[in-house]
């Protein structure tokens, strides 16, 4: 049998799997495609591959057309009789129409999971449908409905938060500063940890410069000690934060306007 | 309201960050900075009411309008 032309073969066999994970990982989640080791990726693309082969053989069969597995057998043997090659000439299109349509289903059945997946919540619920992108999770505040969330929302949902305030640690020079503002957007890296967020409205301060809390336990005002940044947004590595503290927040409508208030 | 919500719907599950009123308000440099400072006000003061400008207003109206004729 020739090598290249087995590898093609195999090849060609898994692209269904290959297909339904690309669709199945997609969007927010399309770096754990990319991210998983080699001999994860081969089990989890030879899964779905075998299921629309096996699919797709007994579809044809049910439509009155036969899949002729020797000649497959026989292309892929180390002595291939002409007849082989002429019969898969003389079906060129049929076998054509077959692979594509098998691939075609294969992604948008990958498409559709995943959406069903993310429709009813199922990341959240159980763990095996879990997607690796914690940071999406936290993020978004969707952990608060993970069965091992130690706090979880009482009179809100996830979907009623509103925004991210973003409390962010960064050390400059041997200074340690604070960083807050609004969340509007991140990053992940190659390696799925968090490569940037970005905040709008940032303001800045000394650590030093932390609330005094008054003997009734009150939190001081300190806000003269924060130095406002023009801009946009306020882009943070991660690699250079130290730490960095989340706040959900929705906004309720009262008579004299728009209030925040911490999602509980 | 229908705007208070972060929508996902079944052809776009990537939720975004913030709901469709919050984006409108973070839209307008003057809404967006009253915004951030309610947030530091509230947990200074526990309490922070901002007015939005009626331009932001208007177009929380329409996004709300368009949501319910969706």
């Amino acid at each position: 049998m020739s090598i290249a032309l087995s590898t093609l073969v195999l090849f060609f066999l898994l692209v269904p799997g290959i297909a339904f994970r690309r669709f199945y990982y997609s969007e927010e989640f399309s770096r754990e495609y990319f991210r998983e080791t080699l001999f994860a990726v081969f089990i989890a693309t030879i899964l779905p591959s075998l299921f629309f082969q096996f699919l797709w053989y007994f579809l044809a069969l049910f439509l009155g057309y036969q899949v002729d597995l020797y000649v497959f057998g026989n292309v892929v043997s180390s002595n291939p009789v002409d007849t082989s090659f002429k019969n898969i000439e003389e079906n060129a299109a049929n076998i054509l129409l077959y692979n594509l349509s098998m691939f075609f289903v294969a992604g948008v059945s990958g498409y559709l999971l995943k959406q069903i997946v993310r429709k009813k919540n199922w990341d959240r619920t159980y763990k095996f449908f879990r997607f690796q992108n914690a940071w999406h999770y936290l993020l978004k505040g969707e952990f608060f409905d993970f069965p091992r969330a130690e706090i979880t929302l009482e009179n809100d949902t996830v979907e009623d938060i509103e925004f991210v305030f973003i409390d962010a640690v960064t050390e400059i020079n041997g200074v340690s500063y604070i960083y807050d503002g609004i969340l509007v957007d991140y990053e992940l890296s190659n390696d799925g940890g968090l490569d940037t967020i970005s905040i709008t409205n940032a303001q800045r301060r000394d650590v030093k410069n932390d609330s005094k809390i008054t003997k009734k336990g009150k939190k001081g005002d300190n806000r003269s000690h924060y130095y406002p940044i023009d801009g946009h947004i306020l882009v943070l590595k991660y690699l250079e934060i130290k730490n960095l503290n989340f706040t959900y927040y929705t906004l309720d409508y009262t008579e004299n306007g728009l209030v925040p208030r911490m999602v509980k | 309201m229908q705007t208070d919500k972060r929508f996902r719907t079944f052809w776009k599950s990537d939720s975004p960050l913030t709901s469709k009123r919050v984006s409108i308000i973070l839209g307008s440099r003057e809404d967006s900075e009253k915004l951030a400072n309610a947030v530091r006000a509230l947990r200074h003061e526990g309490e922070a009411v901002f007015k939005l400008s009626v331009e932001t207003e208007k177009k929380i109206a329409l996004a709300e309008e368009q949501l319910r004729s969706a």
